[in-house]
């Protein structure tokens, strides 16, 4: 017989002690932590998706007798304060909203009965309409506020007049009607009932036409007008772009020849003189508008009109590219004037030679392109379509700012699906117009790429190297203590005082070294001197390197000694040691450290603003113009747009929803970044795995 | 310790033309050997001391190790043997608050000699350790580590010292079709052998083995042993072992070490039959440690 009696009743304080509390607490805080997680990325996911989707339009009729057409875009609830008590005196209660019959009382305040639509069937709110139409001749109010689902319009009136006249009083989807997305001044709304092309008329309503058919001959037309501006686009980004980049590059040249020659004062005086010949040269050009305006005879044929006009251009640009040599003269014209030494002779030969080449791609790749680029310009806005707005107003805008255009009522689920991937898509995929408040975030996605991956590049040697050193090779006493706690407590450290540190140190200091040594020439213009990625990523190194130094400390020590004792014992160097056989197996615990510095950086805003993020920057870091890789380049970052977007622009409303999908961007690009991490680590640990005998 | 073997050091050779070794004599000699035969020795350990911090781990050691023999070392634990055996190869040097006292020869070089070069000596040592510890790389790569370390890139060199090894480890017909696997999807005992191929991979004098088999089932265990057996050919293996049947089983020469001395050091049919100390006799007996 035993003394053992299973206990069936369990006391509080039994239950206490078994530990079962604790482990409801611990269940229950990460129970908390889940649904906060999967609120925040909730809400990021569906604001950030759901701004793409072509919503319905509709007409509102609003209390002062304002007319507006557009969608909703945005709501909040209505404050109950704003509301007039009820029928019977008191005042409205949360839970009775949306009104009821007996709410509402028997009968409306002129004494006729309530109707099934006088009653809302949502509580009130204020719906923000989006009109748009900033154009002359129909410019309405871009954005409004509206309140809707009033309970008691009546009573609304009389209680609250100013408020009513931004009540919806009535509001009804209309058929036919379009929304336009264009490069400029935002979206419209209306009708499109013309196409011209000129003062040549397509279609039109007026001729007894119908929607419908204005609106194909709409599209076609659109689209020939944006093919020949995607073509005027392409000229001026690649070729006007490049002709630019080697003037540039030569002037560069030049600077820097009158650089190394600052103290001669004739060479200077000999280079000024040079110079302003140059400039006078550059003054005759033959401004393409007058070819344009001397050969405008109407031959019918616009194609072979441009092609005349181009050759005539191409023959008077040789012409006036022969006088370049009566304006600079030759060498020794120069010197007789300018006496020089004979070496300074050397250089200002090889000014000539510059100053010819570029005189070379002056009158041939950039006049010609210039010409081009304003044949079409002179042209494309001659196509137009006219918009009436519901309220019977019109205007004429040109086709080819039309980027998208859709007619939400007359689609059905599969075609809004069609716009709003189309729509997304650009979102990812265009650069950003209209400071930053249209179009796409291409630039931005690949400049915070770029940015992490350099400082991934920067921290991850950086941090190993220095946890090495702490691990394996310092011996181990109160300095090295003393730099562990010190590298510790650097992630402590607010990040707008690394960013403080990376602008003094990287780019003042590093920077502007770089700049007095290798470009003085074009000081005071910083080339490195100033914010840029490479110093933006540096910045951000450091201020990860304790992620990483502590990841790699902890995966060294984790590396069991008998691994070192074996490698030891087969007369492997201590270097050996650690490069063969303790490094492989750190590094997944090195990944993991790498995982963390960039999900930290990446995510990091607050320094970037001061080493290098700005609102606007076309150029990326990496392109297609020599030397391929401009590291001093300033940089677009997803959590600067962010910021840019919520807090800096003109008008909020418009880039609300873009902070949302900028932030779901910026969300999917580090989990990206981390799954592609964790991947590698986890195929590392299953090459690495020890089995325990 | 002047029990059990009279040890004479001999100056070597010059003329003999072989890598001298200093020479000692048994006294009584294996009942299959001569009386009074010479042995070769290849480790001499003189008047080693050896301290961990204040505390001394070996006291005034006197040893010779006999050349293509197996040696025991047996005693309690703590008593100094792995500490010995890890002086040898001057492992030891890896804990900071280890100092040390006496000489101990490889061959003619002074192993402690302030000029010696450590990762030569211990090319000269291969080590086998008490849990096998095979790099987590595959079969091949771990019995050619050292080759890699000592940069040799010659494949068909690696290959065939691969094979040589593998073979002298016993191991070869097991694993010669999988190379390239992982070396820990080996079995317990496959490990250890494995951890043998890579240590005899450089060709060392001598070859330590701590416990070699204490985490081994008795199957595998009598395989190292086996092995061990064989292993004497080529090598001059000395092994710690915690277990006395094996000491009786595998080695040639028995020390018996109690808290930092060598009580007894002969041969070891003679050590475990007729110890001349009483330590050994009480320890053998199984009356105390």
């Amino acid at each position: 017989m035993t003394n053992f009696q299973p206990s069936i009743k369990l006391s509080p304080r039994r239950y206490r002690r078994k530990g079962e509390p604790y482990v409801w607490l611990s269940g229950g805080t990460m129970a908390l932590g889940m649904v906060m997680i999967v609120a925040i990325v909730g809400l990021v996911v569906i604001r950030g998706t759901s701004s793409f989707w072509p919503s319905e339009i509709e007409q509102f009729t609003l209390g002062d007798g304002r007319v507006l057409t557009g969608s909703v875009e945005a709501e909040r609830p209505l404050g109950l304060g704003d509301l007039p008590p009820k029928f019977d005196g008191t005042p409205w209660k949360q839970h009775e909203l949306p009104a009821s019959r007996e709410n509402l009382g028997p009968a409306k305040l002129d004494g006729t009965p309530w109707k099934d639509e006088d009653i809302p069937s949502e509580a009130p709110r204020e719906l923000l309409i989006m009109q748009g139409n900033q154009e002359s001749g129909i410019s309405g109010s871009y954005f409004t506020w509206v309140k809707s689902d009033i309970p008691d319009l009546q009573r609304f009136q009389a209680g609250n007049p100013h408020s009513y006249a931004s009540a919806v009083v009535a509001r009804k989807p209309i058929a036919g009607i379009a929304r336009i997305e264009r490069l400029e001044k935002g979206v419209l709304t209306g009708f499109v009932v013309a196409v011209k092309d000129g003062d040549e008329v397509k279609i039109a309503k007026t001729d007894g036409r119908t929607l419908d058919e204005v609106w194909a001959v709409f599209g076609q037309e659109r689209d020939k007008a944006v093919a020949v501006y995607e073509e005027r686009v392409r000229l001026e980004t690649d070729e006007l772009g490049d002709a630019n980049a080697e003037i540039a590059e030569y002037d560069r040249r030049i600077k820097r020849i009158a650089y190394d020659h600052r103290d001669s004062k004739m060479f200077v005086a000999a280079m000024q003189w040079l110079n302003k010949q140059y400039d006078l040269w550059v003054a005759k050009r033959t401004p393409p508008e007058e070819i344009m305006s001397a050969h405008g005879g109407d031959t019918g044929n616009i194609d072979e009109l441009r092609r005349r006009q181009l050759a005539e251009y191409e023959t008077i640009l040789q012409e006036w590219r022969g006088t370049l040599s009566t304006y600079i003269g030759d060498i020794g014209k120069l010197t007789a004037q300018y006496p020089l030494t004979d070496a300074e002779r050397v250089y200002i030969a090889e000014v000539f030679g510059i100053m010819h080449v570029r005189a070379d791609v002056f009158a041939t790749l950039f006049s010609l392109t210039d010409l081009k680029v304003k044949q079409i310009r002179a042209n494309e806005e001659k196509a137009t379509f006219t918009l009436e707005t519901a309220d019977g107003r019109s205007a004429d805008i040109p086709l080819v700012k039309v980027v998208r255009a859709w007619r939400p009522n007359e689609m059905g689920f599969f075609d809004k699906l069609g716009v709003y991937f189309d729509r997304a898509w650009e979102f990812l995929t265009a650069k950003p117009r209209e400071a930053n408040s249209e179009g796409g975030i291409l630039v931005v996605i690949i400049g915070t790429l770029i940015m992490t991956m350099l400082m991934a590049v920067a921290v991850v040697p950086f941090g190993v190297i220095t946890a090495l050193y702490l691990r394996e090779y310092a011996r181990q006493g109160a300095i090295v203590s003393a730099v562990r706690i010190a590298v510790n407590n650097l992630a402590g450290v607010p990040s707008i005082v690394f960013g403080i540190f990376g602008l003094g140190f990287f780019c003042v200091i590093v920077g502007g070294s770089i700049d007095s040594l290798w470009y003085p020439e074009l000081l005071p213009s910083p080339t490195f001197g100033g914010g840029g990625i490479m110093w933006a990523s540096l910045t951000l190194a450091l201020l990860t390197i304790p992620v990483v130094v502590v990841a790699t400390e902890e995966a060294l020590a984790s590396v069991p000694s008998a691994q070192r004792e074996a490698s030891l014992g087969c007369g492997a160097s201590k270097f050996q040691t650690i490069w063969k056989v303790v490094l492989p197996q750190s590094m997944p615990g090195i990944l993991t450290g790498t995982i963390l510095a960039m999900a930290r950086g990446a995510g990091e805003v607050a320094p970037l603003m001061l080493v290098g993020a700005v609102k606007a920057a076309e150029d990326l870091p990496i392109d297609g113009t020599s030397p391929f890789v401009h590291l001093e380049r300033k940089f677009m970052h997803l959590g600067f747009h962010v910021y840019d977007l919520g807090f800096q622009p003109p008008d909020t409303d418009k880039t609300k929803p873009l902070v949302f999908s900028t932030a779901l961007v910026l969300l999917l690009l580090i989990g990206l970044l981390n799954i592609f991490a964790i991947r590698l680590r986890n195929r590392l640990r299953k090459k690495l795995q020890t089995s325990h005998v | 310790m002047e029990n059990g073997a009279v040890i004479q050091h001999q100056q070597p050779r010059a003329e003999s033309g072989t890598i001298p070794h200093p020479r000692f004599d048994f006294g009584e000699g294996k009942k299959s050997r001569r009386e009074g035969e010479i042995e070769e020795s290849v480790v001499l350990v003189e008047n080693f001391n050896l301290w961990y911090g204040k505390s001394q781990a070996l006291k005034n050691i006197n040893l010779a190790f006999p050349k293509n023999r197996v040696t025991a070392m047996i005693g309690p634990s703590g008593c100094g043997k792995s500490t010995l055996l890890r002086s040898i190869n001057r492992m030891n040097d890896l804990i900071s608050s280890v100092r040390c006292e006496g000489r101990i020869m490889l061959g003619d070089a002074d192993i402690y000699a302030k000029d010696q070069d450590v990762i030569q000596l211990r090319k000269h040592c291969g080590m086998v350790f008490q849990k096998s510890n095979p790099f987590p790389k595959s079969i091949f790569e771990n019995v050619i580590y050292a080759c890699r370390i000592n940069g040799e890139r010659d494949k068909t060199k690696l290959e065939e010292i691969c094979e040589r090894s593998l073979k002298r480890a016993g191991l070869w017909e097991e694993v010669k079709d999988r190379l390239h696997e992982n070396g820990n999807s080996l079995s317990g005992g496959q490990q250890q052998r494995l951890c043998i191929a890579r240590a005899v991979a450089n060709d060392p004098d001598v070859l330590l083995m701590d416990e070699p088999c204490s985490a081994l089932d008795p199957v595998s265990t009598s395989k190292v042993e086996d092995l061990i057996l064989d292993l004497r050919e080529n090598f001059t293996v000395i092994i710690v072992t915690h277990n006395m049947q094996q000491a009786t089983r595998v080695s040639d020469y028995t020390a018996f070490m109690l808290l930092g001395e060598v009580i007894e050091f002969g041969r070891t049919d003679k050590l475990f039959t007729k110890p001349d100390k009483r330590q050994t006799e009480d320890y053998i007996t199984g009356r105390f440690g």
